[in-house]
């Protein structure tokens, strides 16, 4: 990695911190949540495999 | 094909992949319609029952109340609601006489990090007659009001709806707040997601035949976009971003052996019921 490409890939996380640093809800802009729904609907009382 | 072994195997894969998960039953769990035979019915609660402990099983906590899930009665659903290991959920399904919800009408929820409040509605349009013991509402009723009520309180609305693709999009255009609708009762395979703007609608193929699997990258209500990346950037407008894949459930999917187990137990009562 180059420095160049180092600078790059620090600089949004350093751009958070000094966000959340100055404008307290800031931080809620810079961290992202991450969730995973798995989902299912009308097995319709299917226990087996149903063909 | 389907089955709920092959379901669980599917799920146990995927929580290996070490991602904050919540398992949703969007409604209509339980039953094949929406009256069963008297001569049908005890086997089908039989089977009923097995459903709800395979799917807690798998990490369910709720399902969303379809039409169908009332074929058993409501009595016989209340003795499947075990809060706070198991929930029932509908906002529009009350009491005939007191006009109180019959079952949780709405559920707080924590997963990855969020606040998560989840609603469900059940489609009042597929009752011939009323529930015994029952009246389900229209949504319009109660629905607008709710959501303004809890989308203060929740990083994220999710809502569990029983009813056709036509009325969630009018549901999501008149009730600002809800993130993410789940369609239940209304299945032609797999659909979505779609986003309404700052809602996404998404549903499964019917008898347990795919899994629907979402993964969001949140920053608060804002309008929807997919994306293969999973996140969004730090400079400009912050769009909540989604990626979904549905997994079909073919033979070729392993049973997990606990849930083969309970099936065959549950298929072995019934037939002695049956008898």
């Amino acid at each position: 990695m180059t420095r160049k490409q180092a600078r790059n890939n620090h600089l949004p996380l350093l751009l958070a911190a000094l966000l959340a640093l100055l404008i307290p809800g800031a931080t809620e802009v810079a961290l992202a949540a991450e969730l995973r729904i798995v989902y299912a609907n009308d097995t319709l009382g299917e226990l087996e495999p149903c063909g | 094909m389907g089955g709920l072994s092959k379901k669980a195997h599917l799920l146990h894969a995927l929580a290996r992949e070490g991602k904050p998960t919540l398992v949703v039953e969007s409604g209509n769990l339980l039953f094949k319609t929406d009256v069963v035979p008297p001569t049908e019915l005890a086997a089908a609660r039989i089977g009923a029952a097995g459903v709800v402990t395979a799917v807690s099983r798998m990490g369910a906590t709720f399902a969303g109340i379809g039409s169908r899930d009332l074929a058993g009665g409501i009595a016989f659903l209340r003795q499947l609601h075990r809060p706070p290991a198991f929930h029932w959920l509908s906002l529009n399904l009350v009491d005939a006489a007191s006009g109180q919800p019959l079952f949780s009408p709405l559920l707080h929820h924590q997963a990855g990090g969020m606040r998560l409040v989840v609603l469900a509605v059940t489609d009042h349009t597929t009752f011939a007659r009323p529930p015994v013991g029952g009246s389900v509402l229209s949504w319009r009723q109660v629905l607008r009001e709710a959501v303004a009520r809890v989308a203060g309180q929740a990083d994220f609305v999710l809502l569990l709806s029983n009813y056709s693709y036509t009325e969630n999009r009018e549901i999501a255009r008149a009730c600002p707040g809800i993130d993410l609708i789940l369609q239940s009762g209304h299945a032609a395979g797999n659909l979505g997601p779609i986003a309404f703007d700052r809602t996404l609608l998404a549903q499964t193929n019917t008898r347990g035949r795919s899994l629907g699997v979402l993964d969001i990258a949140w920053q608060g209500h804002a309008p929807w976009r997919e994306t293969t990346a999973g996140r969004g950037s730090l400079s400009g407008p912050q769009p909540a971003t989604f990626s979904n894949r549905f997994i079909a459930i073919t033979p070729a999917v392993p049973d997990d052996p606990a849930i083969d187990a309970l099936v065959r137990q549950t298929k072995q009562q019934m037939k002695r019921q049956a008898r």
